[in-house]
């Protein structure tokens, strides 16, 4: 087989035609696993052949999986030694509803260690490179996700997004990542990390990719109960209907200093575009997001130190053996499991909860997530999607920011106030930077549940872009 | 801003073993972060209240009516498969007390 770059439209063509069966293009892709993977670590592990559902409308689309998401029966790291020999003992809801569409696992991808970094360097199975350039990062912590469908090693595959950890590496790889609003996709089975904010969403080849996989991982499941009650329109259906009269807002924050120039003129060029397609550009304003990530590193290390306690060499992963009291086998296993990131936010949000600060820093953070909240419901009265960059910068050289966590951190600087307020983001790649030539993000954030809307501005803007 | 000691009991808090030669490290780098995070005293928020999650979902009760529930004796056994040590099918840990180990 030749080099095709298969969508899932694509791929659905060819095993019509009966060009290969859903054996031989999961194949095709391990082969391919196998010759590029060295090189990109992107995958940790590739998973055997099992035709699931062969009458389900993805059946036979080879996707990757975070290894942060559950597959029975095989490993899930989370990028993190104290799961090494890990083995999930359910499916998670979202790969229960793939695997009913047929959809079939290639394998278990790379991400930073429980999903805590922007780069894919804190994995402790080795760093994922870009495919763009390999002396650069992905972007993280879905960095294994993205080089996979960007390099072409999976049709599509699956992310998950605390802070940003889909739209970064999407944009950082040149592909496309949706985000879904936190509640309408299942968590469950999911390994926690921020449960507040997390939430599971596809990165793809094109956006109608994006759409068609929204509208089998949606939907209320009553083993998470974040997931919202609602009718789930069909996303692919209005994906051409007129921009004209769409009001797409441009937040005057997101263009300040800290953002390259190269970044800017592409985004820009991208704005132009909506506007030429009929959309009607308003400058906006979002006062508290410079407020964001502040208010990001005191609620997500909160809840990384609850829901990380879990880990304790007890139930199952790694375990110290040599200690000899319950307390030493604690912190014995986690001295050996967790990575310098995972502690260092531990360490943080265990200060932040601890007695005598909680006002001070928890609650008020949550506060600030209200005011940040309130930006975008001001914001939504007057436009109906909002856009600018995914992130500041182009993919960054592997080792540039890894010894100083705050600018790090600050490479989210876009994508966290989504989160923070709840909302739908995607990015999809707009022209690729002037001097790095490297990818370029364009960010699009909708209103709660409206993913409709801004599914929509991407794919005319990636017809667009693709016939211009 | 944060001490040593500090560092050291926020560390014990969390079961996490710092070296000796590490405190000064993480010590700057978590004095760096929470003087970064300082800057939300810019914003006055006393008559804010506070956010916790964003679905509007006020509660999420099941139905109270009885369901079947299969125990899936192979599921036991899987799990049990996991845990690093295990005694006539319980899990067993360390003494609490730090007696040493039989």
């Amino acid at each position: 087989m030749k080099s095709h770059n298969y969508t899932i439209k694509t791929t659905l063509e060819g095993l019509k035609a009966r060009e290969f069966s859903a054996e031989e293009i999961f194949n095709y892709y391990i082969e391919k696993i196998h010759k590029d993977n060295p090189q990109l670590n992107a995958y940790l592990d590739v998973l055997p052949f099992k035709n699931n559902n062969q009458r389900g409308i993805l059946a036979g689309i080879p996707a990757a999986i975070k290894d942060n998401v559950l597959i029975q029966g095989f490993k899930c790291t989370a990028g993190s030694k104290i799961l090494e020999n890990y083995i999930a003992s359910y499916d998670a809801t979202s790969i229960q509803k793939l695997r009913e569409e047929g959809v079939t696992f290639i394998g278990k991808t790379n991400l930073d260690e429980f999903a805590m970094g922007s780069s894919t360097e804190s994995s402790a199975y080795g760093p994922t490179r870009n495919p763009a350039d390999l002396s650069c990062v992905p972007g993280g912590s879905s960095g294994g996700s993205a080089a996979a469908v960007a390099a072409d090693l999976a049709v599509f595959a699956l992310g998950s997004d605390t802070a940003g950890s889909i739209r970064q590496p999407a944009g950082f790889c040149g592909v496309v990542g949706l985000k879904p609003t936190y509640g309408r996709v299942s968590r469950y089975g999911l390994i926690a990390m921020t449960s507040s904010l997390d939430q599971i969403g596809p990165i793809t080849k094109n956006v109608y990719d994006s759409a068609l996989l929204l509208n089998i991982l949606s939907g209320h499941d009553k083993y998470d109960s974040t997931t919202v009650v609602k009718n789930i329109p069909d996303f692919t259906e209005n994906l051409d209907e007129s921009l004209a009269n769409i009001r797409v807002g441009v937040p005057k924050e997101f263009f300040r200093e800290g953002l390259d120039s190269e970044v800017k003129e592409s985004i820009e060029e991208g704005i132009a575009i909506l506007e030429r397609l009929g959309c009607e550009i308003k400058e906006i304003t979002l006062p508290h997001s410079e407020y964001s990530i502040a208010a990001y590193y005191i609620i997500a290390p909160s809840e990384i130190s609850s829901n990380l306690a879990r880990f304790d060499g007890i139930r199952y992963g790694l375990s110290d053996k040599t200690a000899t009291s319950l307390i030493d086998t604690y912190i014995n296993s986690r001295e050996c499991g967790f990575g310098s990131e995972v502690r260092r936010r531990i360490m943080l949000g265990t200060f932040a909860l601890s007695s005598g600060y909680y006002d001070a820093y928890y609650l008020k953070a949550q506060k600030i997530r209200t005011l940040i909240k309130e930006d975008f419901n001001e914001a939504f009265k007057e436009v109906d999607a909002i856009v600018g960059p995914t992130s500041p910068s182009v993919a960054f050289k592997l080792g540039e920011k890894s010894s100083d966590p705050l600018s790090m951190y600050l490479s989210d600087i876009y994508t966290v106030p989504v989160n923070l307020a709840g909302l739908p983001g995607l990015s999809m790649p707009v022209r690729s930077g002037k001097k790095s030539h490297l990818p370029i993000g364009f960010h699009i954030i909708g209103k709660p549940f409206d993913e409709g809307t801004i599914l929509q501005i991407a794919h005319q803007l990636e017809q667009e872009i693709k016939n211009g | 801003m944060l001490t040593d000691k500090d560092i050291e009991h926020i560390a014990k808090l969390a079961r996490i073993k710092i070296l000796p030669e590490e405190i000064s490290k993480i010590r700057e780098e978590l004095s760096s972060i929470f003087s970064y995070i300082e800057k939300l005293n810019n914003i006055n928020t006393d008559d804010i209240q506070p956010v916790f999650q964003t679905t509007g979902i006020v509660s999420a009760l099941r139905d109270d009516r009885k369901e079947e529930m299969n125990l899936d004796n192979n599921l036991s056994i899987f799990l049990l498969k996991q845990v690093p040590e295990v005694k006539n099918d319980f899990v067993k840990v360390s003494s609490v007390l730090g007696r040493s180990k039989k």
